[in-house]
Order: structure tokens, then C-alpha cells, then sequence
């Protein structure tokens, strides 16, 4: 057993699961953990204290009391503290209903199913079973999991995991049984299939892809029939250490705490060679010779990311003049150019050039990943800016790849439009910043934009979206407040709340859904419990447009005073004066939050020519 | 051997070794219920290397019978 593993040191009483913490999980191989230091590090991890807890409850019909420590361990290491609660053995139903699970109030709720278990006799006499009878018997289960959706979907406001349901390692009609009319194989990927379509129509519901993660693994490592004949318990410890990782990316897709940018060393790392010395067409990347045939796949794996929304930045120790040379000679590369958001090639120190790369993007640090294959450079940004995750990349290129997809950094539950187009829309932004001219007043230089927004009230279509500003939002944000999939729902169909939404493009181009305010109803006081706006779309007066919007809503709700609050955060000073701006009187200051309200009569509509509002259709 | 099977015991029952006399067995430590035995033929199948069979993991339920369980393959 290796010495010094994370947790093992004493801890004092009520300690704080911190940043430093989680970082030097991350950097605990946790390949050389047995099951026994998973579960020390969990008991220690119960004991402390984080900023990010997250309760989950683990409901199904095998036995997954084994899988806590795991799921908590991986947790960890993406800055979220995992509390767990296993509901009765079998009893997914009636978990649903029980005080004990309702009361624990779950982020997430995994459903895990055994179809040995679920309907033990069909699937032991599968062979004998028509193929009508098999199909349904697939409908049949499908069925039973979709109420437990809808259900679970009435009952907590968590969002869902649904396992998936792995292949046997063998069937019982051999090679046979894919001539065999819905033979097994052929029934297991119809089920699943079916799955994935059901779990489609619920935004909150996920696929928690077992079957990927056993085939990963190898079936005969995942499984242990002993296990399953013994505890009804299927997986074997390696699976369960596959499968608390797999949780964990869950997590952070549902926490909305995803990093937002890869900043990418060059040389050594998106090709081999160094640019500098080897030109543009001696480094070693593209078709035709294994280790360039490596970096070209890495390439087409980054620019994978950055068609899901991450931002890509170069920060590069190489000549800026050589780096444009590079990407206009060689167009058969993947990424290009303007695939970068950022870039930073100088002589300049990497961690000068990181914060460059914060600032130009508006990020903060800490929402960025920093890769490079050069160990000085990377101890280097961790020892100044410990914010910024850092990866090392082995020697051998043709891990690269894989060391990108075991990241969860990035994870996200929907990929939206606005995702698919994030590269796009912040080469916008520097062609709108280039457009200016210092001497225009700002007035002048907006109305030039061409402005147009749509304020609309939320649809169920558009609530992935919005669920991502309510998870991303740290400048422009009111309150703070952090809002899941079902929460957002409930405001939907409540007749006292209205999420109002707004769109906005300009001469550039679309830059999508970029706000979001919750207003609620109280009587004749509307409350403005959330105001909050995309920091690519701050600075043309989006907000005075919302705030009149909402000031005409009160109005026409018969409403008498408009009643809002600041409360600040480590990041939105940008919004500290917005409530006066727009008119609104400070109340009396209690606690941290700072109150403030208007009357309707004498809430004035403020100007924003610059905006033309379009119509909602 | 019998030591080592009683750290091993200990400490996936998360209790003193000194509590596991050499008596011990499923009827005599409460902590040793049927999920902590999955977790203790994992430990015992990771420490000492070796495999057992279904029977096996029913019927090792005491002290003196994984040491002997785990002498025989040592030998």
C-alpha cells in the first residue's frame, strides 16, 4: 500500500474540503488505490465540510451500498462533496414516496436496474421466448422505467441518471444469436435504443451509460457472478470504480461548474517539433506517418471541443508572426486560426500569459485548463496561479486523445446552440471591439451595432439554456442565486413566477439567449428574485431593456412596488450600482443582501434607443 | 498469518485489531454483516492474492477459518 495518500493524514474536526484539497486529489494517481483507500478517503471526506455539496440517491434493485466511497472519491476531485443515500433494496417506487428520500431533498437520483432482477424468469428462459414475446418483454420493461421517470420527475426536482443495460458477456444461443429473429443481442441494443429515445423527451433526465463503461473495463473485470449470487451486488470493484467516475462527470454536467477554456501549448503538444526551428512544414503533424498521424488526431479531438463550446487558446512560447504563418501554410491541419479565442504567443512568462488570455476572454482564472507537455512550465502555473487546472502530457503522443476524454472538466448535460457557436460568437465580439474607434462616445459606437433583442418568457425548450446561465453567470448576476432543470420547471408552471428571457443580435450576428430574470408575485409587490446576463452580451444597455420590460410587467400585473436585491458575491461587482441605475431606492441593509424597491407609479422606463425590441412572435 | 487476517478484518470492520479475538466470527462482531463480508472477500482477495469460490466466501466466516483458508494457499 503506498504511503502518503490523500486522507489518510489526521484531519481536525469540521474540515473544510477546499480547492488545495481537491487539487492534490487530482493529482493522487488514483490507479494505485485499492478499494480500501477509497473508502479511508471517503470516511474523511464524510467528516469535512465543502462549498459544493451535492446529494445523491441511489435507487434500484441490486445492492449499491459498495458504490458510495467511489462515487464520493471521484466527486472530490472535481470540487464537489458527495452525500450520499441508498434506498431500500427493490424498492425504487416506493422511494420515490418515502419521507426519508424526500426529506434528503436529492441534486441527482440514479436508477440502476438488473433485468436478472426485474424479470428474473424471462431472461433465464430468454431462448425460449418468440420474438414477439421478446419484444414485449423490452416494452414492457421500457414501460415500467418510463412512469418511474414521470414519477420521479413529479416527486423531486433531482435530475435523473437512468442506467442503460449491459450486454452478457456471452449469449446463450452462441454465434447463432444474431441470425436469430431478436436474439439477444440484437434485444439489448434495441433496449437501450429505446432508452436513449425515452430519456430525449425528459430535459432532466440522463442516460448513465453502464454499458460503455463495463465495455471499457472488459465485461469479465466488470462483473462478478459470485457478487450477484451471493448480495444480488453485479459490479465488481473495478466497475465501481468505473462507474463512480462516470457519476462524477454527471456531477459537474448538473452542478454547471465545466471549465470554459483549454489554453494549449504548441510545440510538443499540437505537433511535434518545434515551429521556431522546423518551419511550418517540418513539424511533425498530418497524414501519413504514425506520430504526425497522433497530433493530427489530437487536433481533430480539440477542435471536437471547441465545436461543444469549450474555448480554445493558444499560450505558446513561439513568435506571434510564426504562429499566423503556421495555420495560413498548413489548411490541411484541423484547427485554424480562428479556432483560437484566445492566443498568447510570446517570450512572456505562461502564467502572465494565462491571465492575458483570462482577461481578453473575461473568464476567471479558475475556468481555465492549462496543457502543455513541458514539466517546468506546468509547475510553474501551479506554483503562481493554482486556479488554473494544469494537465501534463505524457511523451507519447498517441495517449493524448484519451488523456482529453478522461478530463470532466468539460462536461455539460445538453450541448446548446449557443455552445456549438461560442468559438464564433467571441470572434464577434473581437470584430465588434475592433470596430471601435476610442474617440466615439459610447452611445454613438452602440447605436452603430445595430441592436435588436427579443424579451420573451421562458418555454420548456428553452430551459437547457437557461439552465446554463444560471449555473455560469458569476459577473452579471443579481443574487447569485443557482437554480437546477427542475427548479426551472416549477417556475415555468407556477402562476406566480415569470421567467422572462431575452435574445439579442446585432450587425455581427446572433448571440442567442444571453439573459434571464425571474420575477415573482406577491400580492401587489413583484420581486425580482434573479437578474442575470451573459458576459458576452454586457455593456450595451440589454439590462435597462429587461428592467423595462419588467417594470411595464408589473404594471400590467396590477402591481404597486417592484422589490429587488444585490446580494454580493467574490465576482458581481459588475452589477453592485444596477438597482440604482435603473431607478430603484435603497432600503435598510439586512445581512449581506441589499435591498432595494420602487413603486410602480414612479418607475420611470428608461432610455435604450439604441435597442429596437423585436416583437415576439 | 492469523495476524494479518485479523488486520484485515479490523480494518474493513473499521475496529480496534484487539477486538477481533481469536474467536471471532460473524456471531460474535456486529459490524461483520453481510456487506462488510463482500468487502472483506474483496480485502482478503487483494492482500493475500488468491480467489475464492462461492462456497468459500459463504462459509469463511470466522477467524480461525480464513487463516486457514489463506495458510493453505500460502503453502
Amino acid at each position: 500500500m503506498a504511503d502518503a495518500k490523500v486522507g489518510e493524514e489526521a484531519l481536525a474536526e469540521g474540515a473544510i474540503m477546499d480547492r488545495a484539497f481537491c487539487q492534490r486529489l487530482r493529482e493522487t494517481d488514483f490507479a494505485a488505490y485499492t478499494g480500501r483507500d477509497y473508502r479511508t478517503l471517503s470516511r474523511r471526506l464524510a467528516a469535512m465540510q465543502g462549498s459544493q455539496e451535492r446529494r445523491i440517491a441511489l435507487c434500484g434493485n441490486v445492492t449499491l451500498d459498495q458504490l458510495p466511497p467511489f462515487l464520493t472519491a471521484f466527486a472530490a476531485r472535481q470540487d464537489i462533496l458527495a452525500r450520499n443515500l441508498i434506498g431500500s433494496f427493490g424498492q425504487y417506487f416506493q422511494d420515490l414516496d418515502s419521507t426519508r428520500l424526500t426529506a434528503f431533498a436529492p441534486h441527482v437520483i440514479v436508477l440502476v436496474l438488473s433485468l436478472r432482477q426485474l424479470r428474473p424468469h424471462a431472461i433465464a428462459t430468454f431462448t425460449q421466448l418468440s420474438a414477439v414475446e421478446r419484444q414485449a418483454l423490452s416494452d414492457g420493461i421500457m414501460e415500467e422505467v418510463g412512469i418511474w421517470i414521470d414519477r420521479a420527475a413529479a416527486a423531486t426536482s433531482a435530475t435523473m441518471l437512468v442506467a442503460n443495460f449491459p450486454q452478457p458477456a456471452s449469449t446463450a444461443l452462441g454465434v447463432a444469436d444474431t441470425a436469430d429473429p431478436l436474439g439477444e443481442t440484437e434485444f439489448y441494443h434495441g433496449l437501450n435504443l429505446a432508452l436513449i429515445k425515452r430519456l430525449k423527451a425528459c430535459p432532466r433526465a440522463q442516460l448513465l451509460n453502464v454499458a460503455r463503461v463495463a465495455a471499457r473495463i472488459g465485461t469479465s473485470r466488470a462483473f462478478d457472478e459470485r457478487l450477484f449470487h451471493i448480495a444480488k451486488s453485479e459490479w465488481a470493484e473495478p466497475m465501481l470504480v468505473g462507474m463512480g467516475e462516470e457519476i462524477a462527470r454527471h456531477l459537474v454536467a448538473a452542478t454547471g461548474t465545466a471549465r470554459k477554456c483549454l489554453a494549449l501549448d504548441l510545440d510538443n503538444t499540437l505537433w511535434g517539433g518545434v515551429l521556431g526551428e522546423d518551419g511550418p512544414n517540418g513539424i511533425v503533424v498530418g497524414q501519413g506517418e504514425p506520430v504526425a498521424e497522433a497530433f493530427l488526431a489530437f487536433q481533430h479531438r480539440l477542435r471536437s471541443l471547441r465545436d461543444r463550446g469549450v474555448l480554445l487558446a493558444i499560450c505558446s512560447k513561439n513568435d506571434l508572426a510564426d504562429v499566423e504563418a503556421l495555420f495560413r501554410e498548413r489548411p490541411d491541419l484541423p484547427l485554424g486560426f480562428d479556432d483560437f479565442s484566445a492566443v498568447a504567443a510570446s517570450w512572456m512568462p505562461k502564467d502572465v500569459s494565462l491571465a492575458g488570455i483570462a482577461k481578453v476572454l473575461d473568464i476567471g482564472l479558475d475556468s481555465i485548463v492549462f496543457v502543455d507537455d513541458n514539466p517546468a512550465e506546468i509547475a510553474l502555473v501551479r506554483r503562481r496561479i493554482p486556479d488554473v487546472e494544469t494537465i501534463l502530457l505524457p511523451d507519447d503522443p498517441s495517449r493524448f486523445v484519451a488523456i482529453l476524454d478522461e478530463m470532466a472538466f468539460f462536461e455539460k448535460s445538453t450541448l446548446t446552440a449557443e455552445d456549438a457557436r461560442k468559438a464564433e460568437l467571441y470572434a464577434q465580439e473581437r470584430a465588434r471591439v475592433a470596430s471601435r474607434n476610442p474617440a466615439e462616445t459610447i452611445n454613438h459606437y452602440l447605436a452603430g451595432l445595430g441592436i435588436v433583442a427579443s424579451i420573451r418568457v421562458a418555454a420548456p425548450a428553452d430551459l437547457p439554456r437557461v439552465h446554463q446561465l444560471f449555473t455560469k453567470t458569476n459577473q452579471f448576476n443579481l443574487t447569485g442565486r443557482r437554480y437546477s432543470v427542475g427548479d426551472l420547471e416549477r417556475f415555468l408552471s407556477s402562476p406566480g413566477h415569470c421567467l422572462l428571457i431575452a435574445d439579442m443580435r446585432d450587425r455581427y450576428g446572433s448571440m442567442g439567449t444571453v439573459a434571464a430574470c425571474l420575477v415573482a408575485r406577491d400580492g401587489d409587490i413583484l420581486h425580482i428574485d434573479s437578474l442575470l446576463m451573459s458576459c458576452r452580451a454586457m455593456g450595451r444597455g440589454l439590462e435597462t431593456a429587461l428592467m423595462n420590460h419588467v417594470k411595464i410587467h408589473a404594471a400590467s400585473h396590477g402591481c404597486s412596488e417592484i422589490r429587488a436585491t444585490f446580494i454580493p458575491t467574490t465576482r458581481n461587482t459588475p452589477v453592485e450600482d444596477l438597482l440604482p441605475q435603473q431607478g430603484f431606492e435603497r432600503l435598510a441593509a439586512k445581512g449581506d443582501a441589499h435591498h432595494y424597491a420602487q413603486r410602480s407609479a414612479h418607475a420611470a422606463l428608461m432610455a435604450c434607443e439604441w435597442i429596437a425590441l423585436e416583437p415576439v412572435t | 498469518m492469523k495476524d494479518a487476517v485479523r488486520m484485515v478484518i479490523a480494518d474493513v470492520l473499521e475496529i480496534e485489531p484487539a477486538l477481533v479475538s481469536d474467536d471471532a466470527s460473524r456471531e460474535t462482531l456486529g459490524e461483520w454483516d453481510s456487506l462488510s463480508h463482500l468487502r472483506l472477500v474483496m480485502a482478503l482477495e487483494e492482500t493475500f492474492g488468491i480467489r475464492l469460490t462461492m462456497g468459500e466466501i459463504v462459509e469463511l466466516t470466522s477467524l480461525q477459518a480464513i487463516t486457514a483458508r489463506v495458510g493453505a494457499s500460502a503453502r
